[in-house]
């Protein structure tokens, strides 16, 4: 492999692979002078407001407009019928994804606006246009529904049961997929012949993802053209161009301008299609002026889709060493009232991935169902699986150690997968390509200073406290990279600007991608320009997401600056009179070889713009639109040792340190990694202890706004030791694992195996998540009256 | 939200006048911290707003002729923690107004529109009932002084009549060695709103406590005065004993509600728990003072 790493003196450029750089966009988004959806404004533009069903399962016997479009500034209403009429598309789930008797998922197609039935509150059922966004709320509450509502069932074990109300005719057991792995009769015999079992029934919480921006989208629409525009905040400007053309629209993807601008948040939330956009784009086309709609933070709460929501059954058999011999994973997982284009995979493939961690495991059994319920859709957010799995792997092995009497770290030891039998072919079907996993458990626990544990525990139980402490050692399964674009184009006034299909939703894309071009290239750093969010600008792009997009981007830069030196490599030659074969490029330049005779990337594009008299098979610039392949994916990993106190009188939980080694391959811009391993954790943190998306037996969501939902804030927070035991991946070109994901893995297990080493001494066995003080102080009283 | 007319009158005769003539249909503005976030949300449509913030008296931080201090019933939490001496002698008090919100509310928020929202879990209040304040209201038939305690009289209702106004606070002048603390328990569920809140207010004489005042929030359909908590502590050296006894006592005068916020039988442990906490900081503040 070409390693553009070790080639260009690793961290020896100020702006080179491994410098902590600051982000190129902060200063602009610090003075507020960021351009997110709702700063677009466009000529004409008029108002939408969504009409939403306040029920969470009825039919929809009609919709009355009567009075509403007769309000002040309204323009047109539009309901499921108007969108029927001109005949748009629904938007689907292809996941290729099988059951376990090899059944497709049982698709239900989801209109934009509901026609039949409502199926959870926040279902859109019309949207009301008006020149004002005041005047559109204001007529929206003047629509009158006619429904009849119907039973709604909220949880997916009991959506799953016989006699559950049904949310689609189609769908027997509202069961969107039942998915199984592994041989059930091995695992039952390595359970039957195990020296001990450790079972946990584990609630996922759900999540409100509470991105900082709420969503907004502003359609329009040229006559002339026939071709409509979209700005949105999404996660990948190529990909929602196909959904919404290909899907819904039926017309060919370049009549469909999707453009993002800055985003202030997505965590998975903001990837997909939903009905606003449909609707805007359709607005805009029949009224014949652009319409923008933006959501409140109350609509947020139901529009926007949750994470999460899982309700598991975790197995783990052990020989009489502690030796693991199978995993087993049954259970629930929620996906709402309609599949998002990814959601059957978080409690179905994407848990089996990551379940087997970094351990030596010879058997695995996921088998799971995702079932419909009267409630706001899931979808993927922060990990999608990952998360979720490693933390029902760190629970099981920390209860089997605490059941067995062997030390945590001891169990843990004795089951990672050594360096030596990497590659490593797991149980669940993927294949490791590199890692150190004991290594950097050692560190991590000789980073958290492990032996002054007891001394620290003494003192917090002098003040009344007890103290915890917990590890989470996590492996993750990264999206594999599809093909992405890697664009490099040299610019009239010496700009260079890169084009590629992942889309910074707040990660900070630019700063490390133009690291990666100016070591490789030599162009100055700050001469570097980023393009992402503009489908016209994009040949292919896989937008971000699954903690690929350093790996994805970074390859396809660094393959199309090949094809940029192969260019200049020929011109060069004709500029010096020289063989091509002679021609060198080296720190930036081209060289003849052996002689003192160079001319940098920079230099040679100016004299392109000059105009240099070429020959007609030479290249006239340098500028190059390629397409990186695929790479597979990449397994980040690392451990997290987190310490906690409680207060058993009134069950709150303070966080007080919390150290991490990690893996993460090759990094290209440490400041931003630490940052989203920062993030992470604090996600992480906050569904650990506070966060809880909770539904009535009628489907109303009591959590709707944040005096009823908590998320962390900085006050809730310790300071993190942060350090990194890099092994690079070996499948991709950078050597990257990605990181986007990996603080949730790891912090949910850390945190809630510290909460119980605290309780333990009192009893408490298991404690779900969000343990909130009450929740905490409830367990210490039951625990005590046991 | 066209047909609201808004009145900022400079005297509070005029105020009163003004909020009496509209018969129910007006609403008083100091802050607006909780006012303009019902209107926003439907919860109240005024036909009046009367803006007591221009009369002087209501703005006012006074020393008393006997020693204690007169508080406005519009003065901010922001402006009351810029008072050279108040928070040296009322730190409970200040920390319990000063919790509300962030700082932004806090340079608008007032302990005079906490006390007239009526919330059970007011955060200011408990700090004035252990203080022995006073109010004082004006209305058509003129001004009278009432305890604090006796203002609220359930979640959202108070005593005041109609077309009374709350003009101001008295809290009483300070022995030696006195102090006061507040504390509550905020479970994170949500933003900012006590499941328990608890004020005490003690005189030491060494190490002896021989006045004291518990107040609790959050924890019954008012802020409550919990004379038995304060019995149990005067004449004692806050022993454990007596601080069980006092708790005991706290948790007795609980007559919580369970909702998605605690358990009745949370708060009712809580209040106890704190209790205990709140009275070792104000006795640790007075025997330092």
């Amino acid at each position: 492999m070409d390693s553009v790493v070790e080639d260009n003196q690793l961290g020896m450029m100020k702006y080179g692979i491994g410098q902590p750089v600051t982000r190129s966009e902060d200063p602009k988004l610090l003075r507020g002078e960021g351009n997110y959806t709702d700063d677009v404004n466009l000529d004409g533009q008029a108002y939408g407001v969504m009409v939403r069903s306040p029920y969470a399962h009825g039919t929809l016997n009609g919709i009355d407009t009567a009075e509403a479009s007769t309000a002040p500034g309204v323009i047109a209403i539009l309901t499921g019928a108007d969108l029927d009429a001109a005949g748009l598309g629904t938007m689907k789930c292809g996941l290729p994804l099988k059951g376990r008797d090899g059944s497709p998922i049982n698709y239900v197609p989801r209109p934009a606006l509901a026609t039949d039935k409502v199926r959870y509150v926040g279902d859109p059922v019309a949207i009301v246009i008006a020149e004002t966004a005041t005047q559109a709320r204001d007529a929206a509450e003047l629509v009158e529904l006619d429904i009849d509502p119907l039973p709604a069932v909220t949880d997916a074990r009991a959506a799953a049961e016989a006699g559950a109300p049904q949310l689609y005719d189609s769908v027997s057991g509202n069961t969107a997929i039942d998915f199984q792995y592994g041989d059930t009769a091995k695992v039952d015999t390595a359970f039957k012949e195990a020296s001990h079992q450790t079972r946990l029934n584990i609630r996922n919480n759900r999540i409100v993802v509470s991105a900082m921006e709420p969503r907004s989208a502003v359609g329009s629409f040229d006559a002339a053209s026939e071709g409509y525009t979209l700005n949105v905040g999404c996660q990948g400007v190529f990909g929602m161009m196909n959904t919404l053309a290909k899907q819904v629209f039926n017309i060919e993807p370049e009549k469909m301008h999707v453009v993002t601008g800055n985003v202030g948040g997505s965590f998975g939330m903001k990837a997909g299609a939903y009905p606003e956009y449909i609707c805007v784009l359709h607005a805009a086309k029949v009224l014949g002026r652009p319409v923008k709609w933006t959501d409140d933070r109350s609509g947020s709460f139901l529009s926007d889709c949750h994470g999460r929501d899982h309700d598991m059954t975790a197995e783990l058999a052990l020989d009489a060493d502690g030796k693991f011999t199978a995993l087993r994973i049954t259970g629930y997982g929620n996906v709402g009232a309609f599949l998002t284009a990814v959601s059957p995979m978080m409690p179905t493939m994407n848990t089996l991935k990551n379940a087997n961690s970094v351990y030596r495991l010879p058997l695995i059994e996921v088998a799971s169902k995702a079932v419909f319920t009267n409630t706001t859709p899931v979808t993927a957010y922060r990990g999608a699986g990952r998360p979720e799995a490693n933390y029902y792997m760190e629970r099981l092995i920390e209860t089997a150690a605490r059941e067995m009497g062997i030390d945590a770290i001891e169990l843990r030891r004795r089951n990672q997968i050594l360096p030596s039998e990497i590659p490593y072919a797991a149980a669940n079907g993927m294949n490791y390509d590199s890692g150190d996993f004991p290594t950097i458990m050692q560190k991590a626990v000789e980073a958290s200073d492990w032996d002054g544990f007891a001394a620290r525990k003494a003192e917090s139980e002098k003040r009344g406290k007890l103290r915890g402490r917990g590890v989470g050692c996590y492996l993750e399964v990264t999206a594999p990279v599809q093909e992405e674009m890697g664009g490099i184009r040299f610019e009239e006034n010496g700009d260079v600007t890169i084009i590629t299909g992942t889309l910074d939703y707040g990660q900070g894309h630019w700063t490390p991608f133009a690291q990666v071009l100016h070591q490789k290239l030599g162009v100055p750093f700050e001469r570097i320009r980023l393009i992402q969010g503009d489908s016209a600008e994009l040949i292919a792009g896989g937008g971000t997401g699954g903690s690929k997009s350093i790996m994805a981007s970074g390859a396809a830069i660094l393959e199309a600056s090949d094809i940029v030196i192969d260019k200049g490599k020929k011109i060069a030659a004709h500029v010096f009179e020289t063989a091509v074969e002679d021609i060198v490029f080296e720190g930036g330049a081209f060289q003849v070889a052996g002689t003192d005779r160079t001319v940098t990337v920079t230099e040679l594009a100016e004299q392109l713009r000059g105009g240099l008299d070429l020959p007609e098979d030479l290249p006239r610039d340098l500028s190059v639109k390629h397409i990186f392949d695929a790479a597979p994916s990449a397994f980040p990993n690392g451990c997290h040792v987190c310490e906690l106190e409680v207060d058993p009188d009134t069950g709150v939980v303070e966080i007080d340190r919390y150290n991490m080694v990690n893996d993460f391959g090759t990094v290209v811009n440490p400041l931003l990694v630490e940052g989203q391993a920062h993030g992470g954790i604090v996600q992480g943190l906050g569904q650990a202890l506070m966060e809880n998306a909770v539904y009535d037996s009628e489907g109303q969501l009591q959590t709707g706004s944040y005096m009823d939902y908590a998320v962390p804030r900085a006050s809730d927070v310790p300071s993190f030791t942060f350090a990194t035991h890099a092994v690079p991946a070996t499948t991709n070109p950078l050597g990257a694992k990605g990181c986007g994901e990996a603080g949730c893995a790891g912090s949910l297990p850390s945190i809630m195996n510290a909460l119980v080493d605290a309780l333990a001494p009192l009893g408490v066995k298991h404690i779900d998540m969000p343990a909130t003080p009450e929740k905490v102080w409830a367990a210490i009283q039951s625990a005590k009256a046991a | 939200m066209t047909d609201i007319q808004y009145v900022a009158p400079s005297t509070l005769d005029e105020a009163v006048g003004a909020y009496a003539a509209a018969k129910g249909a007006a609403r008083i503005l100091a802050g607006g911290t909780d006012l303009l976030v019902q209107m926003r949300a439907g919860m109240v449509k005024p036909g009046l707003i009367v803006d007591i913030k221009k009369v002087a008296e209501l703005s006012a931080i006074e020393k008393t002729p006997e020693g204690g201090f007169r508080i406005g019933a519009a003065v901010s939490g922001a402006v009351l923690e810029e008072h050279p001496t108040f928070g040296k002698v009322w730190p409970g008090v200040l920390e319990g107004l000063n919790l509300i919100g962030s700082t932004q509310v806090q340079g608008r928020a007032s302990a005079g529109g906490n006390l007239c929202n009526g919330s059970p879990a007011a955060d200011s209040i408990p700090g004035l009932v252990a203080a022995g304040a006073i109010a004082t209201v004006q209305g058509p038939n003129g001004r009278r002084n009432i305890p604090v305690e006796q203002v609220p009289t359930g979640p959202g209702k108070t005593s005041l009549a109609p077309g009374e106004i709350l003009v101001s606070f008295t809290l009483p002048p300070r022995p030696a060695h006195s102090s006061d603390a507040y504390l509550r328990m905020i479970p994170r569920t949500e933003m900012d709103i006590a499941v328990v809140g608890c004020a005490v207010s003690l005189t030491m004489d060494g190490d002896t406590c021989t006045a004291a005042r518990v107040s609790l929030g959050a924890v019954a359909p008012t802020v409550l005065l919990v004379e038995d908590a304060a019995k149990a502590l005067v004449l004692t050296k806050l022993d454990d004993a007596s601080l069980d006894k006092a708790a005991a006592a706290c948790s007795a005068a609980c007559n919580p509600i369970d909702d998605k916020r605690g358990t009745i039988a949370y708060r009712t442990k809580v209040a106890g728990v704190l209790l205990k906490r709140t009275t070792a900081i104000a006795a640790e503040r007075a025997k330092g003072g």
